[in-house]
């Protein structure tokens, strides 16, 4: 993901004050711990400023590991492989009621880390406890009541149908126990600095420069986990946290490294690995399609004909992008989703065919060179937030690219304040952003395409900010929020549907799909998630998926 | 320079005051070594700012030659999207010295406006001027002006400049401020007022003169400033200008430092040391002109004529 603003700041500010020598070094010592049986892992998630304790679930400022390393969730929607779902504290569900009711059945012998038996009661606590506190619903689930029938069954009623929305509820809500959060006034303002959860580690020490989490012994998963614990460090550079990675001061972390052979595969071959991570975005250039030129088709295939990805993809993205889908969908995750004959379909590189595209639709070129139609120049703005140097490099390539098929691209550098209210408000020509889904077929399009997610320009568009609307596609994506998520070939035939218009309409203009360098070292751990066996996604940050990969990993040697 | 006199005002009293004989020493100024230097410096980067642009290729053409060390084909290397360092550099001058000289230009007029205006008027109108200067005097200048970049949205030298301005003439304010005040109570300045010389009058022909030397070296100081507020800003990737920050902060996103690629990162910063070091060495001489007592003795010559 790409860092927000403020962590950009925070880290350029502590860059500089380690520059003047003002910093007392950073990081930590970075102990690695010798002996067989019980590895503490050395963990970078990307902290790069001291922590804050923050152990509540619900909180977006909630510390790495916070969410399915200490608190689980009912389900595990696994985001490397599709149609993956692994059961947590839930052994099974059901929907009933056209989707409107989730019965599920939860796990028997599960205990809160302080000695409390965990039951149904504590979800369906954890259900009314959102429904009851808007702040914590993020995903605005429409939570109507859950009761908890007996100690292993628990269901949830909700105001609509919910079958595409099962990865929200059930892989990314945080279950909390009853009997320590039913006092809580406000929990979304709740610290929570002594975590009690049922996740396969426990908090064993805090302090702004490190965390420990422990292994927890009563963890419900027999003969998991099985390293003793995992520490969480920070660094106040990409510079430090990747010296710290070369000289194996580090087991896990999620960090950039240009040319990642060299500068940290190289200084130990045999067991410093990564892992590119690659199916969390798709970077797009998203042209205004109520704005001319956008509107026509032609000119939207003219672009994306004369880009040539390869390029953008060596030069400004480090190399690590891959190859984007015309339809819009991260490859090869979502493969079974693709309409067959779209699937290898690539965006072709082709600067004649882009200008013969221009003039069938009727554009001419110019004395300047640049094409124009009814006295309009072919020449756009492109908005892209300052600093953001990737899509700025990028942005001066695709502008050299298009200069030489007659079409002017100038880029734009706002401020990230200013970028948001503009693509939200449609107050651009293009945008360069990314697309990125709840993790389905069925979220990366309603995200992007869904006219309920859009809205008239000068208003407020949810996530369809390129203000495309297509009735087919409406129809397609409201037939698959009456589908229960089983029926996948009901479900396929629906995306097709939504490919067709995609592949036929270009709406977007799609660059690579973007990367996430996820290092780990093989000295200290063993069955770290591989392309070969991805049982999880890597990403060492806050969220699903770090919990699964923690609780898998194995003392190497 | 001014000499000490103890003379005797209308109430028959006696005021020691601090009065110029002179108009200041401009010709010593200029056999300042220092100044020389200083002149010499921040003159080639004028130069360069001002021409260079002209002679280079685009700075933002890419090439499949990635991150080569300097050679003679690319006289600084080539960054990791196979830019040319030298150009960037060159195209970057101007964008850094644009920014300094307006914030140097805005901030010294305001300064000017609200200080000796305010020192002079006197009454309810310093008070106020002066309110506001200090008010803008304790703000955290660095943090504001990256708040307030992230909210405006054009982006380039000119705005850049502006938003820089706008907390970094109340230093200068005051202290023009209070050499007013000292100004005003002087005796030819009451000798004009008694003579019915306009308050404008006053100002500009009696007052301004003396405080030349002063507005010079605030306005040499604004320079220094705004040029490293810019560069701090661009390179905390809140700059628009095209300056040295802005190749300092993409060398920083680049990892060049880790990757070893000196010639990405030290000639930019050497850019903004000299031309630092160059204003400071024209601000010391003016400082000179201004406090004698600064002034290092000169020693005397072993031949020739005193």
């Amino acid at each position: 993901m790409r860092p927000t603003l403020a962590r950009r700041l925070l880290a350029a500010l502590a860059t500089a004050a380690l520059a003047v020598g003002v910093t007392a070094g950073c990081g930590d010592d970075g102990d690695r711990s010798s002996a067989a049986e019980g590895k503490i892992i050395n963990v970078f998630s990307g902290a790069n400023a001291g922590f804050v304790p923050n152990f509540n679930p619900f909180s977006q400022n909630s510390v790495a590991g916070t969410m399915s390393v200490l608190y689980e969730s009912l389900l595990y929607f696994n985001a490397a492989r599709a149609d993956d779902v692994q059961p947590q504290l839930a052994t099974g569900y059901e929907f009933a009621d056209d989707g409107r009711r989730l019965n599920l059945t939860i796990r028997e012998g599960v205990k809160w880390s302080d000695g409390t038996p965990f039951s149904a009661e504590d979800v369906a606590f954890t259900f009314n406890l959102i429904r009851d506190n808007p702040k914590i619903n993020q995903s605005g689930l429409p939570i109507v009541e859950a009761v908890a029938t007996d100690p292993t069954h628990a269901s949830i009623t909700f105001s609509q149908g919910v079958y595409t929305q099962l990865n929200l509820i059930a892989g990314r809500t945080w279950i909390v126990p009853k009997h320590l959060w039913t006092t809580i006034p406000d929990p979304s303002a709740f610290t929570n600095e002594k975590p009690v959860g049922t996740g396969a580690f426990t908090l064993a020490s805090f302090s702004q420069q490190n965390y420990v989490f422990e292994r927890n012994p009563n963890y419900w998963e027999t003969g998991k986990p099985k390293i003793k614990g995992m520490r969480f460090h920070q660094f106040a550079s990409a510079d430090s946290a990747i010296a710290a990675l070369a000289a194996g001061q580090l087991d896990w972390a999620g960090s950039f490294i240009a040319d990642i052979d060299k500068q940290y595969v190289s200084k130990d071959p045999e067991h410093n690995k990564y892992i590119n991570e690659s199916q969390l975005y798709l970077t797009n250039l998203i042209p205004n399609l109520e704005r001319a030129p956008f509107d026509s088709a032609a000119v939207r295939k003219a672009i994306s004909l004369a880009l040539d990805r390869d390029q953008l993809i060596r030069l400004a993205f480090s190399g690590y992008g891959k190859e984007a889908s015309p339809a819009q969908l991260p490859r090869p995750l979502w493969d079974d989703y693709i309409k067959p004959e779209y699937r290898d379909r690539k965006l072709e590189f082709d600067p004649a065919r882009a200008e013969q595209t221009l003039q069938q639709d009727g554009w001419a070129k110019g004395a300047d060179g640049i094409y124009a139609k009814a006295g309009r120049r072919l020449s756009f703005t492109v908005k892209v937030v300052q600093g953001y140097n990737d899509y700025i490099s990028a942005l001066q390539i695709m502008t050299q690219s298009l200069k030489s098929v007659g079409i002017e691209l100038k880029t734009q550098e706002i401020s990230f304040t200013a970028f948001s209210t503009d693509q939200q408000t449609g107050d651009f020509d293009v945008i360069m952003t990314n697309l990125y889904s709840e993790g389905t077929p069925y979220s990366w399009y309603s995200r992007a395409f869904s006219t309920a997610r859009t809205a008239p320009l000068g208003q407020q568009a949810g996530s369809n900010y390129g203000r495309f609307r297509n009735a087919a596609v409406d129809a397609a994506l409201l037939a698959m929020e009456t589908t229960p998520p089983e029926a996948k070939d009901a479900i396929r035939e629906q995306l097709f549907k939504i490919q067709d218009v995609i592949m036929e309409e270009l709406p977007y203009i799609p660059i690579q799909q973007s990367s996430s360098l996820i290092e780990y070292r093989t000295e200290n751990l063993g069955n770290f998630p591989t392309e070969q066996n991805h049982y999880a996604l890597t990403t060492p940050y806050n969220g699903p998926d770090m919990g699964i990969v923690a609780k898998n990993l194995t003392p190497a040697g | 320079m001014a000499t000490i006199e103890t003379p005797r005002d209308v109430t028959g009293e006696v005021v020691p005051v601090v009065v110029p004989t002179r108009r200041p020493r401009w010709r010593g100024l200029l056999r300042s070594r220092k100044l020389a230097a200083g002149l010499a410096v921040v003159g080639f980067f004028a130069v360069v700012a001002v021409l260079g642009p002209l002679l280079v290729d685009d700075p933002n053409l890419v090439s499949d030659d990635r991150l080569l060390a300097p050679s003679a084909e690319h006289l600084l290397g080539t960054t990791t999207t196979g830019q040319d360092v030298f150009r960037q550099l060159v195209v970057a001058t101007r964008g850094s010295m644009l920014v300094g000289l307006v914030v140097g230009l805005l901030a010294t007029v305001v300064s000017v406006l609200v200080g000796v205006l305010g020192g002079y008027a006197g009454g309810h109108a310093d008070e106020s001027l002066s309110l506001v200067s200090n008010v803008f005097l304790v703000l955290p200048g660095l943090p504001l002006v990256v708040l307030i970049t992230d909210y405006v949205q054009t982006r380039g030298a000119l705005a850049i400049a502006l938003i820089v301005s706008i907390t970094a003439w109340a230093g200068s304010a005051r202290v023009l401020r209070a050499q007013t005040l000292s100004l005003r109570s002087r005796d030819y300045v009451d000798a004009a007022r008694v003579s019915g010389e306009p308050g404008w009058r006053i100002v500009t022909f009696e007052i301004l003169p003396n405080l030349l030397p002063l507005i010079a070296a605030q306005f040499v100081f604004a320079v220094i400033g705004g040029i490293l507020t810019e560069a701090a800003l661009a390179f905390l990737g809140l700059g628009g200008a095209g300056s040295w920050g802005t190749m300092l902060y993409f060398a920083q996103n680049s990892q060049a430092l880790s990757q070893g690629a000196w010639w990405w990162f030290v000639p930019p910063g050497l850019c903004i040391a000299l031309v630092g070091a160059g204003l400071a060495l024209i601000n010391f001489s003016l400082d000179e002109l201004i406090n004698p007592r600064l002034r290092v003795a000169r020693r005397p010559r072993r031949t020739g004529p005193a």
